[in-house]
C-alpha cells in the first residue's frame, strides 16, 4: 500500500564507483528505488556514476572533480557540496518529502541537505567506512576527516537504515548517537527478476556448460566474500563430482590470489571465471548452477557486519544454497531448511556442504523451494522500504 | 608480446577492441596494488614485455592514470597506453610524462593539499556543531 504522507523521494548515491555496474552495490542501490516506485512513490536518482536505471527512471548524475581523481579519497571530499548544491535545486524544483543517502566514504552532502530544506534524512548504511578503509584498504589516508565526516552524517540522519545488528553495533561502539533512530533493516531481492523459471540453456551453451554440475559463486571479490576458500574446495571435490565445474562470477581484489589459488592446485579444468557480468544478466547465470555458495567470513574484530545482497538473491532463485555459519547469513539461512550451513574460512566443511546436496536431491529440492518461499514472504524490497517509510512516518 | 594489466573490465572486449593480431599477455591488478609500486614494476620488467597497456572499463572514470605513466616510465618502456573497452586510448610516451604529466600531478597534490585544508575545517566545525 502506498504512503499516504511521502508522495516524491530524492534517492542520492555519491561513492565514487566509476565505470562499475555490476555488483551487490547495484542491487542495493537499485532495489528501493524499484520498490518505492512500485509503492506509487515517486522517486529522482542523483548520482556520481552511471547505473542501469530503469528507462522511465529521472536521473540526474553530478560528477567527481576529474582534476583530483590521482589522488586517493581527496575527490571525495569536494563531491559533498557538489551532489548537494544539485540535490538541493532537484528538491526545491519537484517539492521532495524524503531524502536517502547510501552512506559513503567523506561525504556529508546529507547533512547540508538537511540543513537548507529541512527535509526527513534516512541515512542507508551497509557499514562503518572508517573501519572497512583501516582493515581493508591498504593505506588510511584522512583518519580524521574520515571519521568526523561518518560522525556528522549519523548525528544528522533522522533515521540510519542500517541491514544488520551488527552494524548497529559497530555504530554504537564508534559514536554516541541515539540508537533509536537505527533501524535494522536486512537488505532485500527483488523476487521477480531472480525467480526459479529463467531459461538458463543460453548460459550454459555459451559457456559450454551444458553436462557439468556447476557450483556457482557471485560477487565482488572482497576480503569478507571467502572467495579464496572456495578456490582451495575445488581440489577436494573434483575427485567426487561428477563434470564439476566451480563459476566464479566478478572481480575485485582477491580474484589474483584465487586464480593463483586455482593454478597451484592444478584444477584450472574445473573452474571458470567470467569477470563481471552484466547486473541484468546474473540471474540467467545463477539459473545455470546446480548449488550456489556464499563463503563469507568473519573480520578479525567483528563479526560479519554486512547483508550480503546475493544471499537473497539465491533465495529468490530456489536453489540449493551452502553458506557459512557467519553474520546475517546464519540468521537467515535455517540448516537443512532453506539451506545448509558450514564452518567458515574451512575448506572441509564448505567441501562437505556442497557434496551433501550433491547427493541428496530430496533435500537440495526442498531447501531450494524453503529458500524461495523465505525471499518472497521477508526479504524482499518491498518490506525494506515498507519499514522505512513507517519509520519516517513516526518522525512526525 | 604485449602485456595487458588488467585494472578493469573483461579482456575479451579489451583484446577485440585494440589487439586483434597481437600476441597478448594478461594480468590482473587492483588499484589498491598501486601502493606497492615496486613489486608492481617488478612484476612488469619480469614479463619481458616491450609495451605494456593498462585496461580499464572507461577511461573517463578512471583514477591514478598519472600512476600508469609513471610505472611505465620506472619500468624503463617507452611504449605502451591506457585503453579501454569502449575503444579509447590514451598513449603513454616517456617525454610527455616529464614534462607534462609529472608537473600536472604537483598542481594536482597542492590543490589536493588546499583542499583537505579547507575540510578539515568545514568537518571540524560541522563537529563542533554537533557537541553545541
Amino acid at each position: 500500500m502506498a504512503n499516504k504522507r511521502i508522495k516524491k523521494v530524492l534517492i542520492l548515491r555519491t561513492d565514487y564507483y566509476g565505470a562499475i555496474k555490476e555488483g551487490g552495490t547495484v542491487a542495493i542501490s537499485l532495489g528501493p528505488y524499484t520498490s518505492l516506485v512500485n509503492k506509487g512513490i515517486k522517486c529522482i536518482y542523483l548520482s556520481g556514476g552511471e547505473s542501469y536505471f530503469p528507462p522511465d527512471c529521472e536521473y540526474h548524475f553530478v560528477s567527481h572533480k576529474k582534476s583530483l581523481l590521482n589522488l586517493p579519497e581527496i575527490y571525495n571530499l569536494p563531491f559533498t557540496h557538489t551532489a548537494a548544491k544539485k540535490a538541493i535545486q532537484i528538491i526545491d524544483m519537484h517539492q521532495i518529502d524524503l531524502l536517502f543517502q547510501f552512506h559513503s566514504i567523506l561525504n556529508y552532502s546529507g547533512t547540508i541537505i538537511k540543513k537548507k530544506t529541512n527535509i526527513p534524512f534516512v541515512l542507508h548504511v551497509d557499514g562503518v567506512e572508517f573501519w572497512a578503509k583501516k582493515n581493508w584498504g591498504r593505506k588510511l589516508f584522512l583518519n580524521r576527516h574520515l571519521r568526523w565526516a561518518e560522525l556528522i552524517q549519523w548525528h544528522n540522519a533522522d533515521i540510519i537504515d542500517v541491514p544488520s545488528q551488527i552494524v548497529k553495533d559497530m555504530i554504537s561502539s564508534y559514536s554516541d548517537i541515539d540508537l533509536r533512530k537505527v533501524l535494522v533493516n536486512p537488505n532485500g531481492v527483488d523476487s521477480d527478476k531472480f525467480n526459479p523459471n529463467i531459461d538458463p540453456e543460453i548460459v550454459k551453451k555459451k559457456l559450454s556448460i551444458e553436462d557439468k554440475f556447476v557450483v556457482g559463486f557471485f560477487g565482488t571479490f572482497s576480503q569478507w566474500h571467502g572467495v579464496d576458500i572456495l578456490a582451495k574446495t575445488v581440489a577436494l571435490l573434483k575427485h567426487k563430482i561428477k563434470d564439476l565445474i566451480v563459476l566464479f562470477v566478478g572481480d575485485g581484489v582477491l580474484r589474483p590470489t584465487t586464480e593463483s589459488i586455482i593454478r597451484e592446485n592444478n584444477v584450472e579444468e574445473y573452474t571458470l571465471f567470467t569477470g563481471m557480468i552484466p547486473y541484468q544478466h546474473i540471474p540467467r547465470y545463477m539459473a545455470a548452477c546446480h548449488i550456489l555458495t556464499s563463503p563469507c567470513i568473519n573480520n578479525p574484530d567483528f563479526e560479519l557486519f554486512n547483508s550480503p545482497a546475493k544471499l537473497f538473491e539465491y533465495m529468490a532463485m530456489g536453489k540449493p544454497i551452502v553458506a557459512t555459519n557467519v553474520g546475517q547469513q546464519a540468521e537467515v539461512i535455517i540448516h537443512k531448511h532453506n539451506g545448509i550451513l558450514c564452518e567458515e574460512r574451512s575448506p572441509d566443511s564448505l567441501a562437505d556442504a556442497i557434496l551433501n546436496f550433491y547427493y541428496d536431491k530430496e533435500l537440495s529440492k526442498t531447501c531450494g523451494e524453503n529458500a524461495r518461499k523465505d525471499a518472497v514472504d521477508k526479504y524482499s524490497w518491498d518490506n525494506h522500504t515498507q519499514k522505512i517509510l513507517d519509520a519516517v512516518e513516526n518522525l512526525r | 608480446m604485449i602485456l595487458l594489466v588488467l585494472i578493469s573490465g573483461n579482456p575479451d572486449h579489451l583484446i577485440q577492441k585494440h589487439f586483434l593480431n597481437n600476441e597478448v599477455k594478461i594480468i590482473k591488478v587492483d588499484e589498491k596494488d598501486f601502493y606497492d609500486f615496486t613489486a608492481l614494476i617488478k612484476r612488469f620488467k619480469q614479463s619481458k614485455s616491450n609495451k605494456i597497456f593498462y585496461g580499464c572499463l572507461d577511461i573517463k572514470y578512471q583514477r591514478f592514470t598519472f600512476f600508469m605513466h609513471l610505472f611505465n616510465l620506472l619500468a624503463g618502456l617507452k611504449k605502451g597506453a591506457i585503453v579501454d573497452e569502449k575503444g579509447n586510448s590514451i598513449e603513454i610516451r616517456t617525454l610527455k610524462t616529464i614534462i607534462y604529466h609529472s608537473p600536472m600531478f604537483i598542481l594536482e597534490l597542492s590543490i589536493g593539499l588546499i583542499v583537505v585544508i579547507r575540510y578539515y575545517i568545514s568537518l571540524l566545525f560541522n563537529k563542533w556543531l554537533i557537541k553545541e
